[in-house]
């Protein structure tokens, strides 16, 4: 049954990204006619659409379930939007872009071997991970937000992902737990890795294998790849439903795709005014070296000085946060201390007294009973004092002990507790 | 500068078990450093554009991550081992298949670096689709039953159930869970006092029921195969609700507790 409804929604959100990836193809002109670039791309922007109304509809304390609706009309209403716009664009894409497909997939046998090991490895990853629990549950903490929002209905603003789950949770009737473990790595699992491939793609254009290769050691990383418990966060495996995970393996990765293309773009520009310069243009050997020293010189310092003054800033910004920290804790710490305020004194005249009374700003704690002769000028102590005794400490086999404390009862001292306790050997 | 550097110690000293990717990282920068460097002496009378093409060797790869950076250099790096055997020339047959030891050593320098996350040692077959153990929801799903219609239910436990309470349901409000170990000074008082005995076999249940009743905890969840007191719970006001397996629940006696802890 799990695998039916992860079968459903694969093909639910597979449909909705498709077409997601066909609005930002249409909206930015990339080129790319890639079923996994459409899919992942459209995936991580309906992800976004969903953490846009989630955050707000926090904002107007509207309830999940308001959120998981607003963002199907969002999406519905864009998706309808750009496939009718022009009714002829779409199916002539999809038609190309079959072609376009089938001509890639005829490959050599070592490509198509290569290839099939990636995909298993895939493969393995998602069905290992909706079967298998992981030992360490402080890393599951963060899906609580989901389960208080499946359950209540209320929206943080903290986790847009969470609410995702929270709705979809919602949509499935199913425990958010079910949905991250059992489900989630069908859906998002084959967006990080594919992710992985378009960028691939935009490093070694046309070279499958290659493209291959890289996918196969990013997949042995993700397999062997666990060094310790602070880079968890990082590792695809452990997190994949969190936030963090979203923002390293699909978000960045967008991001750099398309600044990758940018700079594509720029460079195919300057190869073209070159070329046409060359056309009109001689420059003698030492022209040419010392335009290239120059240029060479000119990227690199600039280059070297962002790179200190990133560090330095950075460095900056670090050891100034901590001082800042420190002081606002130590600031923290003196504030408490201030508002319980203790004092601690030995009563009586007599050095070596066997009361100790110790003062705090909410009361009295007295630990031993004081001397026959001292009784009345304690109990005058403590009704002149302003505070009340909170605690009272009586040694075990001290008739002293006992004699205060009843003398100071009988006279209408109010003692919060009395403990009777066992004074060390001193061994 | 002092405190930059002690930083940067405590953050190596952190990542210590990290060291191996650490050399990967280094060997994957090296490799960029060296095309790079190849790539500027070879072939000055090549075409600008040409040598436009042929540059794009960029670290911006590492902002990524660390992984898709290294694994981008080694494919590099394979590039740069096929491209050296001219495809035309028939004697230079052997050379073609330098890639296979190049694949291989490689992948093996992946493998070797980290602990195999798909291992017994990290995971266990799940035993239902919430992927929490069985008898966690047991126990959770009895003290559900015993709290009613109880909106917060305050309850304590070791770390490993304690975790997953909040994470089943919302109506839990455990004491501790999630614990940082680097950052435990942020625990209160009663959650540090018994988050620090269920770090120990024997822990003292003395302790643990006073840090209980000041913080208002109702109920306790220990595990007799996990933790051996010298007194049980029962002998500081709490009463023992049900056994799960070896997991014990114990509920705050009326006597002592009440009603609303």
């Amino acid at each position: 049954m799990i695998y039916l409804i992860s079968l459903a929604l694969f093909i639910l959100f597979f449909v909705m990204s498709f077409i997601a990836g066909y609005v930002i193809f249409i909206k930015t002109r990339h080129m790319d006619k890639s079923f996994v670039t459409l899919y992942c791309q459209g995936m991580t922007l309906i992800i976004v659409i969903f953490a846009i109304c989630s955050t707000l509809c926090s904002f107007f304390h509207a309830s999940v379930r308001f959120a998981a609706a607003l963002w199907l009309c969002v999406i519905l209403l864009l998706e309808l939007v750009f496939v009718f716009r022009d009714t002829r664009l779409f199916p002539v894409f999809l038609k190309e872009l079959w072609t376009d497909t089938k001509k890639r997939l005829k490959n050599g046998p070592l490509t198509t071997a290569l290839g099939l090991i990636v995909f298993s490895a895939l493969i393995f990853q998602i069905l290992f991970l909706t079967s298998h629990t992981f030992y360490d549950t402080s890393l599951i903490n963060g899906i609580k937000e989901a389960t208080r929002a499946y359950e209540t209905g209320s929206i943080e603003i903290s986790s847009p992902l969470m609410m995702l789950y929270a709705s979809l949770s919602i949509l499935l009737k199913i425990h958010p737990l079910t949905l991250i473990f059992s489900i989630w790595p069908f859906v998002i699992l084959p967006v990080y890795h594919g992710f992985e491939w378009s960028l691939s793609g935009r490093l070694f254009k046309d070279d499958m294998n290659l493209r291959l290769f890289m996918m196969l050691i990013f997949n042995l990383f993700q397999i062997f790849g666990y060094y310790c418990m602070e880079t968890a966060g990082g590792t695809m495996l452990l997190s994949y439903y969190r936030g963090s995970a979203f923002l390293l393996y699909a978000v960045l990765p967008m991001g750099l795709w398309f600044v990758i293309r940018f700079n594509d773009r720029i460079r195919d520009r300057i190869k073209d005014r070159i070329k046409e310069s060359f056309e009109y243009t001689e420059f003698t050997d030492e022209e040419e070296e010392d335009m290239k020293n120059h240029k060479l010189v000119n990227a690199r310092t600039v280059g070297i000085l962002l790179l200190v003054f990133i560090v330095v800033t950075a460095g900056l910004i670090f050891v100034l946060n901590r001082k800042i920290n420190n002081l606002h804790n130590a600031l923290v710490g003196y504030q408490s201390a201030k508002e319980n305020a203790i004092s601690v004194s030995e009563f009586g005249e007599k050095e070596g007294s066997d009361l100790m009374i110790i003062e705090k700003r909410d009361g009295l704690i007295l630990i031993g009973g004081a001397d026959e002769s001292e009784n009345e000028e304690l109990l005058k102590y403590l009704l002149e004092s302003d505070k009340e005794v909170k605690e009272w400490y009586i040694r075990q086999g001290m008739e002293k002990d006992r004699i205060s404390l009843d003398l100071c009862k009988e006279n209408d001292v109010k003692v919060d507790k009395v403990y009777s306790i066992q004074e060390a050997s001193g061994e | 500068m002092k405190e930059i550097f002690t930083e940067l110690l405590n953050i190596c000293e952190k990542y210590r078990d990290c060291h191996k990717i650490m050399v990967l990282f280094f060997m994957a920068v090296l490799v960029i450093f060296l095309i790079n460097c190849k790539k500027e002496d070879e072939d000055p009378e090549k075409l600008p554009d040409e040598a436009c093409k042929d540059s794009r060797v960029s670290p911006a790869v590492f902002v990524l991550s660390i992984y898709t950076g290294i694994a981008y250099c080694f494919a590099l790096l394979l590039r740069s081992v096929s491209d050296k055997t001219d495809k035309t020339d028939k004697s230079d047959i052997k050379k073609r298949f330098l890639w296979i030891p190049a694949v291989l050593f490689l992948s093996a320098a992946v493998i070797l670096s980290g602990n195999r996350i798909i291992s017994k040692d990290y995971y266990s077959p799940a035993d239902n689709t919430l992927h929490l153990r069985t008898q966690y929801v047991a126990v959770m799903d009895r003290i559900l039953e015993d709290a009613g219609s109880k909106q917060v239910i305050r309850v304590a436990g070791y770390e490993a159930i304690s975790d997953c309470f909040a994470v089943y349901s919302s109506r839990f409000s455990p004491l501790y869970d999630g614990v940082d170990k680097d950052h435990l000074n942020e625990l209160s008082k009663d959650a540090y006092t018994v988050y620090e005995q269920f770090q120990d076999k024997e822990p003292d249940m003395k302790k643990v029921t006073d840090a209980l009743k000041s913080s208002g905890c109702i109920y306790l969840v220990t595990d007799t195969d996990k933790y051996y007191p010298l007194f049980p719970a029962s002998e500081y006001g709490y009463v023992l609700l049900d056994k799960i397996g070896s997991i014990e629940i114990y509920r705050i006696s009326d006597e002592t507790g009440g009603e609303d802890g």
